[in-house]
């Protein structure tokens, strides 16, 4: 450590792989998913552990719908998907299962959408993906801070018996210097280890 | 040396590919929506334009609908994007608009040298 570097926050960090379905049964509300995937697959294996959750909104900032859909496929639970990437590039029309939006620029802008699904679809589980689309916990700036919090907070503040999970990419290539760590009830982070195998040649 | 317009409404993303252009020894211009695009674009007549996918204020397709209007449907264009397509709607997108090729963020730099040099051959 040097002299203008200061300890800002102490976090344990815990391998939850073998109970990691325990973990999950205990009552939360809002997750915070920190993950360095670039696939869906390790998103969509993650959220087939959540037994309690049966129906399911993906709201997708970083993914068409087309994108998520093979990932899921073999899941026991209704998936629902928020795409607010195909309207700015494709031409398409909402399904049963898919709902095209255009792309949010602000935090107000994803409350609203949440509202909008919670209200017309009842899920028990809503996903953003992803966070990182909004604010840089390298480089938070105050106004995307405090629209964060107020975005939390609006979760918090949701009566309907469902629960939120926030992913985050996180490639690692900046430190975290912020996290909103009282603001969410849980915060995992999957790490996808990519390495060459030897024996593939 | 080639010129090169980077249009992407994020900063840093920004400056950090027009420092990565100019060190392969291209010239560069910055745009960072659709519309500061379109502006420039027949002024600059850029040989690659390296193109974010979300940004505010025009959409992807309109831009792209645009560059035909003005008679540049022909432009290099290379989409880099923190978006992820199927591989059916990557490839529909880049055969119908001239996408010469599609680079994800978090990018590889050697990577975006070698794709950008590649369309340049």
């Amino acid at each position: 450590m040097t002299d203008d570097n200061a300890v800002v926050a102490v976090n344990y960090w815990k391998e939850t792989r073998k109970e990691l379905k325990k973990l999950l049964s205990e009552p939360w509300k809002t997750l915070l998913l920190i993950h360095n995937s670039t696939d869906v697959k390790e998103i969509a294996d993650f959220i087939k552990k959540l037994s309690d959750s049966k129906k399911i909104v993906y709201i997708s900032l970083t993914r068409t719908d087309n994108a998520i859909i093979p990932s899921f496929k073999d899941m026991d639970k209704s998936l629902f998907i928020v795409d607010c990437i195909s309207s700015g590039v494709f031409e398409k029309k909402n399904t049963k299962t898919s709902f095209y939006e255009n792309s949010p620029s602000t935090f107000d802008e994803i409350i609203a959408l949440n509202e909008k699904y919670l209200n017309e679809l009842k899920p028990d589980l809503v996903i953003l993906d992803s966070l990182s689309q909004f604010i840089d916990f390298s480089t938070p700036t105050p106004k995307y801070t405090l629209d964060l919090y107020k975005y939390l907070n609006s979760l918090k503040n949701i009566r309907a018996p469902c629960r939120f999970i926030l992913l985050y990419m996180d490639s690692r290539s900046k430190d975290v210097v912020f996290m909103p760590t009282y603001d969410v009830d849980l915060i995992l982070r999957l790490e996808v280890i990519v390495e060459k195998i030897y024996w593939h040649g | 040396m080639a010129k090169i317009m980077i249009v992407d409404d994020n900063p840093d993303i920004s400056e950090t590919l027009k420092t990565i252009m100019e060190i392969d020894n291209h010239v560069t211009e910055t745009a960072f929506n659709g519309e500061d695009f379109l502006n420039k674009v027949e002024k600059a007549k850029p040989d690659i334009v390296l193109l974010d996918v979300m940004m505010p204020g025009l959409k992807t397709k309109e831009i792209l609908a645009k560059l035909k209007e003005k008679g540049l449907g022909n432009l290099k264009i290379i989409l880099v994007t923190v978006v992820r397509f199927s591989e059916e709607e990557r490839k529909a997108l880049m055969s119908e608009n001239n996408i010469r090729d599609y680079v994800t963020k978090p990018f590889d730099v050697p990577d975006i040298m070698k794709r950008v040099r590649k369309q340049l051959s």
